[in-house]
């Protein structure tokens, strides 16, 4: 008996089936596998951006008030043309334990960009501030093209006397802080203006402040 | 007799294979997705977190600088402290998703004023305000974030009056 063959039609036929079907299945595939790598470029990016948010409001909370001791330092610093990029903020912050005593607690920190548009943290120990030859730089994260700050001052703290009100902020919005405001803002926001992507805003408070926008430990009891 | 002869194969058995083959990869890529749209769910939860403090920012600066202006302030103290106050903020915030995708929300800001006690510092009188920032999701299955803040509102001074009780 004479077994009869395959016909050219029918592999044809289920060539084509099968080529559909898996077209299909591959097309879901391939999306799937994309949309992974788009989500993992996306987790990347955003976790940078809010990496950076926390270490800096853990920077920025920490400041100390500059009422209370004459070591105390908050102020923005004019650009140098060449080395940095746009003012700098000067700070006096407790940086906690660190595992070198000369680093630990409180420090004189500065924030600023430099040429490389690199946002950096530069930090002396403070009791030689600036002078001292051992200091850490640690750099934030890259692509920043300058700094924008705006600090908020309420209008009680203004002071009638001239003379005092030198040496003090004016009421409102503004862009620099003097090293003679023997003060704090109230609210402080600090802009990261990127190069390649969105600015990053930041507002932060500081309870310290003489009129502080958030609660007081001593009123909430 | 002729006897009936079976076709090598079906054109039937070869769709039914391959559809079950289909049908069993499904659920193989469902729990990839549902992963995907948890993870988008919750970085849109912190874009928004990050644009309601910005938000709570312009609001708690307006409420703070008005009551500190005491008498010449547009916000009256008793209005204050039934959260009958209109909240000047209308912006709009971005939010950037997968595959260069931004949509647009906007805040929908609340206020109430739980407590007014006199702050021992300068003996005026003085209201924790809760402020409430909320977006709806991109989703509709997600239920609407919300995210509280805290702040301080002082009863401005007179000059002219002198000081003020709760």
């Amino acid at each position: 008996m004479k077994k009869r063959s395959v016909l050219l039609l029918e592999v044809l036929t289920a060539i084509g089936l099968f080529s559909l079907l898996m077209s299909c299945l591959l097309t879901v595939y391939f999306r799937l596998a994309i949309g992974a790598k788009e989500i993992a470029c996306f987790r990347e990016s955003l976790q940078r951006d809010l990496q950076l948010i926390e270490r800096l409001e853990q920077l920025l909370t920490k400041i100390q008030p500059v009422k209370e001791s004459e070591r105390a330092f908050f102020y923005t610093e004019k650009s140098v043309p060449g080395q940095t990029r746009s003012d700098s903020l000067v700070f006096t912050f407790d940086n906690g334990l660190d595992p070198s005593p000369y680093f630990s607690s409180i420090q004189l920190g500065r924030l600023w960009v430099n040429s490389d548009k690199q946002l950096c943290l530069t930090y002396w120990p403070e009791l030689h501030p600036f002078r001292s030859e051992q200091y850490r730089s640690e750099v934030l994260c890259d692509g920043v093209e300058r700094l924008e700050y705006l600090f908020y001052t309420p209008p009680q703290t203004l002071q009638p006397n001239e003379d005092v009100a030198i040496d003090h902020p004016p009421v409102g919005t503004t862009a620099s802080w003097l090293p003679q405001y023997k003060t704090l803002p109230a609210l402080f926001t600090l802009t990261l203006v990127f190069s390649d992507r969105p600015a990053l805003e930041l507002p932060l408070y500081f309870p310290q402040a003489e009129y502080p926008l958030l609660f007081p430990e001593g009123v909430r009891r | 007799m002729k006897r009936k002869r079976r076709s090598p194969f079906l054109l039937v058995e070869v769709l039914m294979a391959l559809t079950l083959v289909t049908l069993c990869l499904i659920p193989l890529s469902l729990p990839h997705r549902v992963a995907a749209e948890e993870e988008i769910a919750l970085w849109e939860e912190a874009q928004l977190r990050a644009h309601a403090q910005k938000a709570f920012a312009a609001i708690a600066r307006f409420l703070h600088e008005e009551t500190l202006k005491g008498e010449h302030s547009k916000i009256q103290w008793e209005e204050l402290m039934k959260g009958a106050i209109a909240l000047p903020h209308t912006m709009r915030y971005p939010v950037h998703y997968p595959k260069n995708t931004l949509r647009y929300f906007s805040p929908i800001c609340t206020l109430s004023a739980e407590q007014k006690r006199i702050n021992p510092q300068d003996g005026r009188a003085v209201a924790l305000l809760e402020i409430a920032v909320q977006f709806n999701g991109s989703n509709k299955k997600n239920p609407p974030y919300t995210f509280s803040y805290e702040m301080v509102a002082y009863r401005g001074i007179d000059p002219e009056e002198g000081g003020e009780g709760a």
